[in-house]
């Protein structure tokens, strides 16, 4: 891509730091609404991030960046604007931007071989792309680079950033542990922020959101459904992580039941989607398809089935956080949760897209690999980077997904 | 039944006709920067060779990198055709080493079947193909060939800190501007290419027997470093260029 001219990118930035432009686009998405009340899942997507985009940017309320693990159920108890810059680092690659903002962390000493999650969210951050936050959350999973990028936030932005230490384990304590936490964050946030916090209706949501998402769930377990192309459910990534606790999530996933009811076409072959994917335009998809390779369970959008009470919000969200962290980051318990979806799911095999940089999901592979060797799961590795072009060879996967399709087919 | 086999590599390209359970007869050509045309020409001159016509061939499959590229009744990726092709040379084999011009790879075969287990590929540098052996053979003023013979009058164990073929390439440069024996220096690529293909296999797991096919094959420098480095002899199938090919024909009739 054709880098676009210093001046160019300032006034950009300025622009994106003023709340006049995103009022007139808070007026636009509202005729929007009236006027096409979105009938398919692509429309409804397209309006929802407009109403994202003009209330972040429009800061219509306290703007806070949380890591992917932090709740935003959390966030939308005290009425915040959740926003997370790894899935909007996604986002910037999709729309094709992903080299502005990865040219600006390298330009600033970030090393290339840095997660290009945090290199685009520092390179964003540093011109000034994103909505500026208030205050920044994180949890010390899903790997450390995360605190260390919440970190260096913290710096850019001189703003305050809270922490949760997660326990490498899943029992009680550690559930105990990460709700007293939460709640002294609670009372950290109540006395310096001023702000209130109301569970039930956010718990409401998110719950009903969480039941309908294992409907789908339960849905593709079925033979005759698949969601197609293969990968497009990381593509709503937002509703599984940002938007819980909102309503907006609920009206998703039933758009996504109905859109799964109505698809009419299966593959071959049914597969387990380990890890995330590029999410820049590129061939993959088609590939999937053309080799007749169909994903029917994504690892990032596999929630776990956990309870949320409103009248113990904080042991319900420590116990999301530690089910979320243990079943990602534990050898033994991720792997566990992936021969047991090959039962669920009746998977023939499973790719994991390997991120450039990402010593978490890489240090597991071989243990990963033997395990499934062993109940006779083939399992392909691609090597790559989910946002930075520079570090793919996308000429090769064809080779590799066809050699795939060849074994999967015996 | 006849089959023709077009293996289209960045390197070289290899026609294999088949028929009536043998080869009737093959022909390997550079592949050059035109592999469509290439991809006819091999073609046309296997068939000569075999005294057949198109009209004779009940199939073409295609291989290769550039598979696609070429009129083809089907295309299979190199990884299937080359474990099928090493099946039929070397039944018992159950791990191949593939050296081609711009990538290696490392295949578990099903002995029984001659079907892929798994697979490994390196692509993303040249170090461990026979492009990182051209280049060093350029610097080194040798031709390719050369290195088996080389390897024998090395007496230094010099050792490439790099094996990053633009990195290796000015610490070549810079063994020669110390004087070292071109002997040596060529002793000490050939034990690089070898060490990064071993790392490559030993992370998918050796099972032996080993083959090893791809033009890196008749490399008898790298072969020698190679199974010092693994610790087992490695069988060569007389034309190791060809069993891409061959396994194209294999996996249709
Ligand atoms: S991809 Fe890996 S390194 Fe990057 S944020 Fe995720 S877990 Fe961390």
């Amino acid at each position: 891509m054709h880098r676009p001219p210093q001046w160019l990118l300032k006034s950009f930035s300025f622009l994106l730091n003023r709340k006049m432009p995103f009022r007139l686009l808070k007026a636009y998405t509202r005729w929007l609404e009236w006027r096409k009340p979105p009938t398919d899942l692509a429309q409804f997507s397209y309006q929802v991030t407009l109403r994202s985009i003009a209330k972040l940017y429009g800061r219509e309320g306290k703007v806070v960046w949380a890591s992917l693990f932090f709740p935003s159920e959390f966030i939308y108890a005290f009425r915040g604007l959740p926003f997370y810059p790894e899935i909007a680092a996604g986002l910037f690659a999709a729309l094709g931007f992903a080299e502005i903002p990865l040219h600006r962390a390298e330009k600033a000493w970030f090393s290339q071989d840095l997660c290009s999650y945090h290199r685009l969210g520092l390179g964003a951050s540093l011109w000034r792309f994103f909505p500026r936050p208030s205050f920044l959350l994180a949890t010390t999973s899903i790997c450390w680079g995360t605190v260390s990028f919440f970190q260096v936030l913290e710096e850019i932005f001189r703003v305050p950033c809270y922490i949760l230490d997660v326990p490498e384990e899943y029992s009680s304590e550690a559930i105990r542990y990460l709700a007293a936490q939460l709640e002294d964050l609670a009372h950290t946030l109540k006395e310096k922020e001023g702000v209130t916090f109301q569970w039930e209706e956010v718990f409401h949501h998110a719950q009903k959101a969480l039941s309908m998402v294992q409907e789908i769930e339960s849905l593709r377990k079925r033979k005759d459904l698949l969601l197609l192309p293969p990968t497009k459910n990381l593509d709503y990534l937002p509703y599984y992580y940002q938007f819980m606790g909102d309503e907006v999530a609920v009206t998703f996933f039933e758009q996504l039941r109905a859109f799964l009811l109505s698809s009419t076409q299966t593959l071959p072959h049914r597969l387990l989607w380990l890890h995330l994917k590029p999410f820049y335009p590129s061939p993959l998809p088609s590939l999937l398809e053309e080799y007749g390779l169909g994903v029917v369970c994504e690892e990032f959008t596999s929630l776990f089935p956990h309870e949320l009470n409103p009248l113990e919000p904080f042991l319900s969200l420590g116990e999301k956080i530690a089910s979320l962290s243990f079943h990602f980051t534990h050898p033994k318990a991720r792997t566990k949760r992936i021969l047991q979806w090959f039962k669920e799911y009746q998977a023939e095999g499973a790719i994991q897209f390997n991120q450039w940089g990402c010593r978490q999901s890489q240090g597991m592979n071989a243990l990963l690999r033997q395990s499934l060797r062993r109940e006779g799961f083939p399992i392909l590795f691609l090597d790559g980077d989910h946002l930075d072009r520079r570090h793919n060879t996308q000429e090769q996967w064809r080779t590799r997904l066809e050699a795939f399709a060849e074994i999967l087919r015996g | 039944m006849y089959i023709a086999g077009l293996d289209i590599g960045s390197q070289s390209t290899c026609a294999v006709i088949w028929g009536s359970g043998r080869i009737w007869a093959f022909s390997v050509l550079p592949s050059g920067v035109n592999p469509q045309k290439r991809g006819e020409e091999a073609l046309a001159e296997a068939l000569t060779k075999s005294g057949l016509t198109l009209k004779d061939l009940d199939a073409i499959i295609a291989t290769g990198y550039g598979r696609y590229q070429v009129e083809a009744h089907r295309q299979v990726s190199e990884i299937s055709c080359q474990a099928k092709g090493v099946h039929f040379f070397f039944p018992q084999v159950r791990t191949v080493i593939d050296l081609g011009g711009q990538d290696s790879k490392v295949i578990l075969v099903d002995p029984r079947t001659g079907r892929v287990l798994d697979f490994l590929m390196n692509d993303k540098c040249a170090a461990g193909t026979g492009r990182f052996l051209e280049l060093m053979a350029r610097v080194l003023e040798i031709e390719l060939e050369d290195y088996g013979k080389l390897i024998t009058q090395g007496k230094e164990d010099l050792v490439l800190a790099n094996t990053c073929a633009v990195f290796a390439e000015s610490e070549v440069v810079g063994l020669i501007a110390q004087g070292k024996e071109r002997a040596d220096i060529a002793r000490a690529v050939c034990k690089a290419v070898a060490q990064r293909v071993v790392q490559l296999a030993e992370r998918m797991g050796l099972a032996e027997p080993i083959a090893i096919t791809g033009g890196v094959a008749r490399n008898r420098g790298v072969l020698h470093f190679l199974e010092r480095e693994i610790g087992a002899s490695l069988l060569v199938p007389e034309e190791p260029l060809l069993t891409a090919a061959l396994g194209a024909c294999l996996l249709e009739g």
